[in-house]
């Protein structure tokens, strides 16, 4: 189990990155969401053990990860942000030496747990390639492989799909879900889409703080009710947004759909007379929600 | 952008500093009237800078051309209008006026280094502005330009600092070689031409004007943009606008993608086995693959190789020496460190911030490896490099001797002399520039400041810190002799090797504190605070840092206190000795040694020496002697002293190791008086630590070692009276040490009565000295051979005495020899004692001694003595000497001849200068005057070069005096004293040797050769063994040319009473074919005299000298090939010359045999045109 508590940093120049941070997290798939900028990255380097906070603890499993990083790191893979190779240097070759950072003790041969892992992420057949000749996808999905090594209880994956076409990125979300059946995988975006229906729980954190915590469900309920949707033209927008707290807004032919938040049905004026309807609030609408208001 | 980066500004600020304290140390450091903003001065320095600043200019200019990438802003520049071409040109325009900055920076330094206190007047010129203007556009910028060039060309295309790090370093290698090429101690001229246009720095086109140089002429001529200067410059210059616009023509014009090649499967290699694989192994494994797969290692160590070998052909220029292993191992440090040092330091910043730069660090971060595990593991892969590339230098070295069919090679000496004596300063390097890496975490500013370590040097020289204890990673330096092994230099290597180990685990401890992992690290306080309260950590540094400074202390008072090196400053003491003895007993009449009885006890394996002796002192004045001044060399012990008649020491110097002695009855004119007394040495009890920069020999010259012992009997005994030889003559050295600017030589009525070098001595009647030494070694020493025998304890003994009048000097040898004689009939025998390493030049020895014995016999009369010995002594003493009939000469001299390749010429001069040296000096004490160095120096070499000049084919002989003549003409500019007339020479033997062994040979072309020797072996007859008065150089000339038609004798003052140099040459040569069947040559020769006085200032006079002028059919220029040749004084400037010939010539030559002085000796012939 993961437990991090008031967790605080700060930057020189006086940036507050993380104030007062907690979460806890037991197996499953963690969604950590939030705008560039939030804190999120500041978050995954401390439980990675990369940053220290300037106070607060993190516990895995019983295990102070601040107190005794290099315990901590036995039980945690990272794919980071951005993800580097190494010149010349095949997928083979790189898991390895991973491995031999780990101290695997798998007690088989290590070429082929290797494989296995690559080709747990489709990447059996390029096992023997430089890393250099990747595409952005087949990085990401080495990425992961990379930080499934050793069968880690925590793996925390940092804005996994910047760069990854919808396809990659739907594989990607399977690879993630079969992988998170046995630990926690803290996965941190500013991308509603990759956690929408695939983590169990949601922490939304904005200015450095958690804004809201829970299972998508339940946080998309604190917005039931009150989110309407509204179809306009494209040139009504602006007037909308003038009188109308706008949520989002996507094009839909000719015209716009816009989400809106109103506790009420929003009267509308001639300037914004359109097609009005209720929907059912979803994760979007409660990021947009919140980290407009932090805004 | 560029002024926005730290780096930038330390370079300024470093490269301000490097010229300002290098300017001052030269200053501070110089002999003699070469100016430190003199006009080659200027130039030699501001090539070094280049040199110096090739990594950084790589690091400079390589930022811009990879910035976009590292960044990761590639595909935004890239996408827009600008072409990739003006954009790097425009990049490249700033970075090279950041150069430009630093050669400003460096020409600043230069200039106010000048400035700085403490550098003595003579040696700091008028300032010429325009001296730095030139070096700056003829040297500095193009310089700078063509690196700048080449990184651009290889980082352009490549984007890859590593890339550009490669090239500078192979950029380095290249030049290297190219020196190597050239040859180190003897330049190979016919490639002179090839390596001065390859060399892309200029260091060698410029030494073409450089090298005839005077020290007056350095100061004030700036190298004219001419000739071989002008066309490397021209080339270079070329060479780096195509690689610039080159490498700007190869920056992509699209982020870079994969070669379709790398698309292919790669072979991946396996790690360990599982159970070898720690993380530490793997780390350690993991980057040495990595940097073997990188093509800059690749190309480094290629280049390297080439280097190597390159530096094993040139180290056998060295006395034409066969490739034995300690000569290679030697060279290999000298050329090969500067280029590791640069690699080891950019490995160091590649091992800290790889992962960064291609951004892995955060997954290899938090990977569960320690970062004791992490920092260790680089330490390791460090210490693999420094070894990587000494086993190369093994490598090479070994291929090279195999190639070159030698087959003696000594592994154990290979990887002992590598691993523990010269590998280790570069692991402490390591060590260092890992930790800077991690504590500056800068990595550029790291780099140089690990360079400015090593650089810092340069200072501590100039503020004589010698001791290595201040050099980070410095050891007590001495050379490794075949003979003595590592002799007693091993205690202070050893304390030296842990004094730095510990040091470095102290630099290291901190680098190890200051690593660590992830973003926004602590601070350097925190981090280090934070390993402190880890106890274990805690406790090394504790330990380190007592035990370091223990060490240093226990160093200090071991080499400082009980062992000082220098034992003791001779010059001083000796400018002391003037000080209070000279006033007052220069011209005070002293007694001569007229015999000398002793009995010398050495002890090679203690390393002292203990002598018993007596002299018989004789009054050769006309009034009695009452008082003696005893003197002793520095370091040797004198006690035990009884005169008969009595004496009381009325004062002792024991600083100076003078005594003044009251005789109780004094010594009367024509009676003598017995002196016994008693000398010793013994080792300190401490251990000398040595320094390599401080122009010190190895061991004082009465210092005993293990094996290889040469001591001069006249330094181990004691002197009487004062001698002028404890005083300095060149006027910068008496200013140094407080004496009267000019020396004066004694007064000519005194003079006459000294013999130079040895005034305590007259003829010795009787010479009789028993050594004993240790058992397994043979004692040698001046004189026959009386009794040989084996003391009860084991000891060898030896008597040697002389049969007829004496010097009273003479070599005192022991070692472990291997003995081998020669008789010819007739003739003295000649006996060679060597080592047994060195048998394989032995015959050749024992040959070229007899012939050159069978040469001075028939010429100069019966040999002064029974038996001629050549005994081989270790490189810890000077060269070669030969008095008594004994011949000393180290083990570095010709013993390693490779006789193929010399031909064995070196071994045939050095035989014919030791039979010179003896023959003169044992028969003739030339008297303490004026010109005495004619008599002293000069006769022995002139008379051995004319027995050479006949020895030798003449082809030999012409290139071996060319080569003689260019050496000569090399060390011109660095003189440190005003060179003086034959005749007036009193201080230097230098130019008499050389250029007088060249002058010799002219004088024997006018006269005849044998005319010649027969002049000098009447006078030879008529002062052997005679005076005082002693005979001087004046009387040398009157009998020169006494004996000489009166025609030839304003050549003989040239030659012998002024300073001269001719400037030959040929300007045209054409042919036609007359009407007569036969061919008609016009040529102009160009024929000027100069007088040179001071330091160099030239006079032009009438040429009006017999020259040789010839024709040749061909290049040979062999005397079968000659068609003509006529003797003919021209007048000075051009002379117009037509000959009629029967066949087509094919050259045309003045003076052909170089036979004059001539500073440019290679415009003497010329192809015949038409």
């Amino acid at each position: 189990m993961l437990e991090a508590t008031g967790l605080h940093k700060t930057y020189p120049g006086n940036v507050l990155a993380l104030e007062d941070v907690s979460l806890s997290a037991e197996n499953g798939l963690y969604g950590l969401l939030g705008p560039n900028g939030a804190g999120k990255s500041t978050l995954m380097r401390t439980l990675a053990t990369l940053q220290l906070p300037d106070s607060g603890t993190v516990t895995l499993d019983e295990i102070d990860v601040l107190a005794e990083p290099r315990e901590a790191r036995r039980r945690i893979g990272y794919l980071p942000q951005e993800l580097g190779v190494y010149p010349r240097t095949t997928a083979r070759e790189m898991l390895e030496y991973l491995c031999g950072l780990r101290e695997l003790s798998i007690g088989r041969s290590i070429r082929a747990y290797v494989e296995e892992q690559l080709e747990r992420v489709g990447l059996k057949d390029v096992v023997d390639r430089r890393l250099d000749t990747f595409s952005g996808g087949m990085r990401q999905r080495f990425g992961i492989a990379a930080a499934f090594l050793g069968d880690p209880q925590l793996v925390i994956i940092d804005e996994p799909t910047a760069g990854l076409d919808p396809l990659q990125r739907r594989d990607f979300q399977l690879m993630l879900a079969e992988s998170a059946n046995e630990c926690i995988v803290l996965l941190s975006t500013h991308i509603v889409e990759d956690l929408a229906g695939l983590c169990e729980h949601v922490t939304l954190i904005d200015g450095g703080r958690v804004v809201l915590s829970g299972a998508p469900d339940i946080i998309e309920q604190t917005l039931a009710g009150r989110v309407w949707e509204l179809e306009i033209g494209f040139d009504r927008l602006s007037v909308v947004r003038d009188s109308l707290r706008v949520l989002s807004w996507r094009p839909s032919g000719r015209d716009l759909k816009v989400r809106l938040y109103s506790e009420e049905q929003p009267s509308l004026s001639k300037d914004t007379d359109g097609d009005l309807r209720p929907v059912e609030a979803d994760l979007e609408d409660v990021y947009a929600f919140h980290v407009e208001a932090g805004t | 952008m560029q002024y926005r980066r730290p780096l930038v500004w330390f370079c300024f600020a470093g490269f301000f500093l490097l010229a300002l304290s290098d300017t001052a140390r030269t200053g501070w450091e110089s002999q003699g009237n070469a100016w430190v903003n003199g006009a080659a001065m200027v130039l030699n320095r501001s090539i070094i800078y280049t040199l110096l600043a090739i990594p950084i200019v790589a690091g400079l200019i390589s930022e811009p051309f990879v910035r976009d990438r590292v960044c990761g802003v590639e595909p935004t520049i890239l996408t827009t209008p600008t072409r990739p071409f003006r954009l790097g040109l425009a990049r490249f325009a700033a970075v090279f006026f950041t150069l430009v900055t630093i050669a400003v920076s460096l020409i600043l330094g230069m200039v106010l280094g000048t400035l700085v206190g403490g550098i003595a007047e003579e040696v700091v010129g008028p300032f010429e502005w325009e001296f730095y203007a030139k070096a700056s556009v003829f040297i500095l910028i193009p310089n700078l330009f063509f690196i700048a060039s080449l990184v651009v060309a290889v980082s352009g295309r490549s984007q890859s600092r590593s890339v550009a790090f490669g090239a500078a370093i192979a950029l380095v290698a290249f030049w290297i070689t190219i020196r190597m090429w050239l040859g180190r101690d003897v330049f190979r001229h016919d490639w002179f031409t090839a390596c001065s246009l390859l060399d892309p720095f200029g260091t060698i086109a410029s030494s073409e004007f450089l090298m005839d140089q005077t020290v007056a002429q350095s100061n004030t001529n700036f190298a004219p943009i001419r000739g071989l200067l002008l066309w490397n410059r021209l080339i270079w210059i070329t060479v780096g606008i195509g690689l610039l616009l080159f490498g700007l023509n190869s920056i992509p014009v699209r982020p870079r993608i994969s070669r379709q090649r790398r698309l292919a499967a790669s072979r991946s290699t396996s790690l360990f086995p599982v159970s070898l694989r720690t993380p530490l192994v793997t780390l350690v494994y993991w980057e040495l693959r990595s940097f073997w797969r990188q093509p800059s290692t690749r190309l480094v160590l290629g280049l390297m190789g080439f280097t190597l070998w390159w530096s094993a052909g040139s180290a056998v220029t060295h006395e034409f020496s066969l490739p034995s292993t300690d000569l290679l191992i030697h060279d290999t440090n000298y050329f090969f460190g500067q280029t590791l040092i640069l690699v080891v330091a950019w490995v160091a910043s590649e091992l800290v911030w790889r992962d960064r730069r291609h951004r892995v660090h955060e997954l290899v971060d938090v990977q569960p490896t320690g970062e004791t595990t992490r920092f260790v593991a680089k330490l390791i892969v460090l210490f693999g490099v420094v070894a990587t590339f000494w086993t190369l230098a093994i490598a090479v070295n070994m291929v090279y001797q195999i190639a070159h069919g030698y087959f003696k090679i000594e592994p154990g000496l290979y990887l002992v002399d590598t691993f523990i004596f010269k590998a280790p300063y570069y692991l402490w390097f390591a060590v260092l520039a890992l930790s800077l890496q991690t504590v500056v975490r800068h990595r550029y500013i790291a780099i140089v400041l690990a360079l400015l370590v090593t650089m810092s040097e340069f200072l501590f020289d100039a503020l004589h810190w010698y001791h290595p204890m201040f050099r980070y990673g410095r050891v007590s330096h001495f050379w490794y002799s075949l003979m003595d092994g590592y002799g007693h230099f091993g205690t202070a290597h050893r304390w030296m090797l842990l004094y730095w180990t510990l040091g470095a685990i102290i630099v290291g401890w901190f680098g190890w504190a200051n690593f660590t992992r992830g973003v926004n690290p602590p601070s350097r306080r925190t981090l280090t605070r934070s390993r402190l309260k880890n106890v274990g950590a805690g406790r090394v540094l504790a330990f380190a840092s007592v035990a370091f400074i223990a060490t240093g202390v226990f160093i200090w008072y071991q080499s400082t206190l009980l062992a000082p090196w220098p034992p003791r400053n001779e010059d001083a003491l000796n400018a002391e000795v003037e000080r209070r003895y000279g006033e007052s007993w220069r011209d005070k009449p002293q007694p001569r040694v007229v015999a000398i009885r002793g009995v010398l006890d050495l002890y090679p394996a203690q390393r002292r020496f203990e002598l018993s002796g007596e002299f018989t002192l004789e009054n050769q004045f006309d009034g009695p002697i009452e008082t003696l001044l005893l003197l002793v060399s520095p370091g040797v012990s004198l006690d035990d002293i009884a005169i008969a008649g009595g004496a009381t020491r009325l004062a002792i110097d024991e600083k100076l190791a003078i005594e003044t002695w009251k005789l109780r009855r004094p010594i009367e004119p024509g009676d003598s008086a017995t002196m016994s007394f008693r000398t010793s040495v013994s080792p300190p009890d401490g251990f000398a630590v040595h320094a390599e920069n401080d122009r010190l020999p190895e061991v004082a010259p009465v210092e005993v070692v293990g094996n290889g012992t040469s001591l001069l009997n006249l330094r181990i005994m004691p002197a009487v009276g004062y001698t002028d030889r404890v005083e300095h003559k060149p006027a910068w050295k008496r200013r140094k040490y407080g004496l009267t600017e000019t020396w004066k030589p004694p007064a000519a009525e005194v003079a006459a009565e000294q013999g130079h070098g040895t005034i305590h001595l007259g003829w010795v009647r009787s010479f009789e000295m028993t050594i004993r030494t240790d058992a397994g070694q043979t004692a040698l020493h001046g004189g026959r051979l009386v009794k040989a025998w084996t003391e009860p304890d084991g000891r060898n003994a030896f008597r040697y005495r002389f049969e007829r009048p004496a010097r009273g000097w003479s070599n005192v040898v022991s070692a472990r020899f291997q003995e081998r004689t020669f008789s010819r009939e007739g003739l003295p025998n000649v006996e060679v004692y060597f080592d047994p390493q060195h048998e394989s030049t032995v015959d050749r020895w024992g040959e070229e001694l007899q012939d050159a014995l069978e040469y001075f016999t028939e010429t100069y009369g019966e040999p002064p003595f029974e038996t001629f010995r050549l005994a081989e002594h270790s490189l810890h003493y000077e060269g070669m000497g030969s008095r008594g009939g004994l011949a000393s000469c180290s083990e570095i001299l010709s013993w390693k001849s490779d006789l193929e390749a010399s031909g064995g010429e070196d071994i045939r001069r050095r035989a014919a200068l030791m039979m010179g040296m003896t023959w003169w000096g044992d028969q003739v004490i030339p008297a303490n005057t004026r010109g005495a160095k004619i008599i002293h120096s000069g006769l022995p070499f002139w008379s051995a070069s004319l027995y050479l000049s006949q020895a030798r084919t003449p082809l030999v002989d012409r290139s071996l005096r060319l080569q003689a003549m260019q050496e000569m003409f090399r060390s011109r500019g660095g003189m440190t004293d005003q060179e003086s007339p034959f005749v007036a020479e009193f201080k230097d033997s230098t130019q008499i040797r050389t250029k007088g062994s060249i002058q010799i040979l002219y004088l024997a072309h006018l006269l005849g050769r044998e005319r010649l020797e027969q002049i000098l072996a009447a006078f030879l007859e008529r002062w052997r063994f005679q005076g005082p008065p002693y005979p001087t150089a004046v009387m040398f000339l009157d009998h020169l040319k006494a004996e000489t038609p009166s025609q030839y004798h304003p050549q003989i003052k040239d030659l012998f009473e002024k300073v001269t140099l001719w400037r030959c040459g040929v300007s045209a040569a054409e042919c036609v074919e007359s009407e007569a069947g036969g061919f008609r040559l016009t040529a102009n020769v160009e024929a000027r005299k100069f007088y040179t006085s001071g330091w160099g200032e030239e006079t032009e006079a009438e040429f009006l000298t017999p020259v040789t002028i010839a024709v040749y059919s061909d290049a040979s220029l062999s005397p079968e090939s000659c068609l003509w040749t006529e003797d003919r004084v021209l007048a000075s400037g051009t002379n117009l010359i037509e000959v009629e010939l029967e066949k087509r010539p094919a050259y045309f030559a003045i003076d052909p045999n170089h036979l004059l002085i001539d500073p440019n000796p290679f415009d003497n012939f010329r192809r015949v045109g038409g």
